[in-house]
């Protein structure tokens, strides 16, 4: 077999790739935050309040921040809404707010909520900021370790 | 280009973090840790019961009683006791309680002298006999003036006890006919007094 | 040569479209581990407690007080044993309470008997921590004799409360353990009890004391 065949069959399939990312039409992308700091990362929820009220307060709170890099440079030059999404969790009762620097808007969320954060331009290749996220879950039943996942979205127009 | 568009962060579950329990005896205390969990409080508790005795002899309350004797004629002096009327009970009998918290009771008796007749006569308090019927409550023997001491035993630091005390008359002399006594004269009042150390 | 690099071409773009798709099926979301940092505590006090900072809802925070405080009475003379029971009274100062600063016993009636229970666990028995009050079976006075516990019962209550009370009212065994009552996890509980001794026999003379301990468990 001509050594030229594996060459070209890696090529079409990086030609593949790129016009798969590249918005066609208007449509929903999942957006590549692999970049963001931490990679790893647990966050060390403690009572809201230390002492219990008569009626029960079993809220459990703590506050991460997260070096958020959205790799958007697929969309570069189109204008686009950007969600974060917080899918149904395992955790029950969990509350997301967020605080950020300003280049993404702060919100909050529930499971199975999607919160628009960016609607705009794409100038850059990525959108970058702080998040400070507060996290609130019940803790009258809460054993041991749980994930929280989310994730980014864009709208493309 | 990655080759993977979307490319999951690792993690790791760190241990949650355990504080050495602390505080575990006292009137406020807490305690904190990971496993079973204990912490108590004291509480003191006084009760004080005072000393006090009171003492019951024939009607409860302010009457005082009175036991009256009548001697047939054919019967003055030939030592046949005779037996009372009166008393709270009847038929020469009184009802004796003592009730006390201060351990033994004494028990004593005291007469103002003979019984007098408002003349000459008179008849000495050793001719009136007391029987108890509870043995634990016996009944100061009468005297002219104050009579033995007679101790009523505690148990536990407490005496308290119920007697039937009835009255006779040794009719062992032959005494001047009259009416000896009465109504808190002629010496015709006997004084019980219960005590404690 | 170039009929077949065109039909490798085809293929490599069919196989392509082949891995891209499984690509977007595999994509996964960022992670946070969300981990309980606080233990689980338990907060006692009967009579006179400590909160340092100030109350619960001023933020303050657990403490030990070590003073044990007094509940006593004095039998007047004339009712000794007489069947009538003698309310006693504490020389505890805790009228109020350290969850939210209220009123909530009065004193010197009232002996203030509450708590706190922090858990995230739902294993089993975790559920409650439950207060049992360990008795000796008599008071005892300096002769040596003795007046049994059993005499000294209390009311429960608590200033502006309706329902039932977390520690209801009780009587004290004569030697060993009673429970007082339970506190559901991650819950305040609090009751003012009001202790009498019965008065229905009569003692030797004398003050008699004795001692009990209040111990709050969570398994």
């Amino acid at each position: 077999m001509s050594p030229w065949i594996p060459v070209a069959l890696i090529v079409a399939l990086l030609v593949a790739l790129a016009l798969a990312a590249a918005p066609a039409d208007a449509a929903t992308y999942r957006i590549d935050d692999s970049a963001s700091l931490p990679r790893e990362s647990t966050a060390l929820l403690g009572w809201r309040s230390a002492v219990p009220s008569r009626y029960g307060d079993d809220t459990l709170q703590g506050t991460i921040g997260v070096a958020l890099r959205l790799d958007v440079g697929a969309w570069r030059g189109n204008a686009g809404r950007i969600y974060l999404v917080l899918p149904e969790q395992t955790t029950a009762g969990v509350r997301l707010a967020w605080r950020t620097q300003g280049r993404l808007l702060p919100g909050q969320a529930t499971p199975g909520q999607r919160v628009l954060v960016f609607a705009g331009s794409i100038a850059t290749p990525y959108l970058e900021d702080r998040l400070e996220l507060d996290i609130e879950t019940g803790g009258g039943d809460f054993p041991g370790t749980q994930p929280l996942n989310f994730h980014f979205e864009i709208d493309v127009d | 280009m990655s080759k993977s568009l979307f490319k999951s962060l690792g993690h790791v579950a760190l241990a949650a973090v355990l504080a050495a329990p602390i505080g575990a005896n006292a009137e406020s205390s807490f305690q904190t840790g990971a496993g079973a969990l204990s912490t108590s409080a004291r509480v003191d508790f006084q009760i004080t019961i005072p000393r006090f005795l009171s003492l019951r002899v024939g009607t409860a309350g302010a009457p005082v009683d009175l036991v009256s004797f009548d001697v047939p004629a054919a019967n003055v002096g030939n030592a046949t006791p005779v037996a009372g009327t009166g008393g709270d009970l009847g038929a020469g009998s009184v009802t004796a309680s003592v009730l006390g918290n201060g351990g033994n009771v004494t028990l004593q008796a005291t007469t103002g002298g003979p019984i007098g007749n408002g003349s000459a006569g008179a008849i000495n308090w050793s001719q009136i006999t007391t029987a108890s019927s509870n043995p634990s409550l016996p009944a100061p023997v009468l005297a002219n003036g104050a009579s033995a001491g007679v101790a009523v035993a505690a148990a536990s630091g407490v005496v308290n006890q119920t007697a039937t005390w009835s009255y006779s008359y040794a009719n062992t002399d032959v005494i001047e006919s009259g009416t000896y006594g009465g109504v808190n004269t002629n010496n015709s009042r006997v004084t019980y007094t219960a005590s404690l150390p | 040569m170039q009929g077949r690099m065109q039909k490798t071409k085809a293929a490599a773009g069919i196989a392509a479209g082949v891995i891209l798709l499984a690509c977007a099926l595999s994509a996964q979301a960022y992670t946070i581990n969300l981990s309980p940092r606080s233990p689980r505590t338990i907060y006692l006090q009967v009579g006179v407690g400590a909160f340092t900072g100030g109350t619960y809802n001023q933020g303050g925070s657990p403490a030990v007080n070590g003073t044990i405080n007094v509940v006593s009475v004095t039998v007047p003379a004339a009712q000794v044993g007489n069947g009538t029971a003698q309310a006693m009274t504490t020389n505890s100062t805790a009228s109020i309470s350290l969850l939210d600063n209220y009123a909530f016993c009065n004193l010197p009636g009232q002996l203030y008997v509450g708590g706190f229970y922090r858990s995230t666990s739902s294993s089993a028995g975790s559920a409650t921590a439950t207060l049992v009050a360990s008795v000796p079976a008599n008071l005892t006075n300096a002769g040596g004799q003795t007046l049994p516990f059993s005499q000294v019962r209390w009311t429960s209550s608590g200033n502006g409360d309706s329902g039932a009370q977390p520690f209801p009212a009780g009587a004290f065994p004569a030697g060993g353990t009673v429970t007082i009552g339970t506190i559901r996890r991650n819950q305040w509980a609090e009751s003012c009890h009001a202790y009498s001794y019965l008065n229905s026999s009569v003692p030797a003379a004398g003050t008699y004391t004795g001692r009990v301990t209040y111990t709050l468990s969570a398994p």
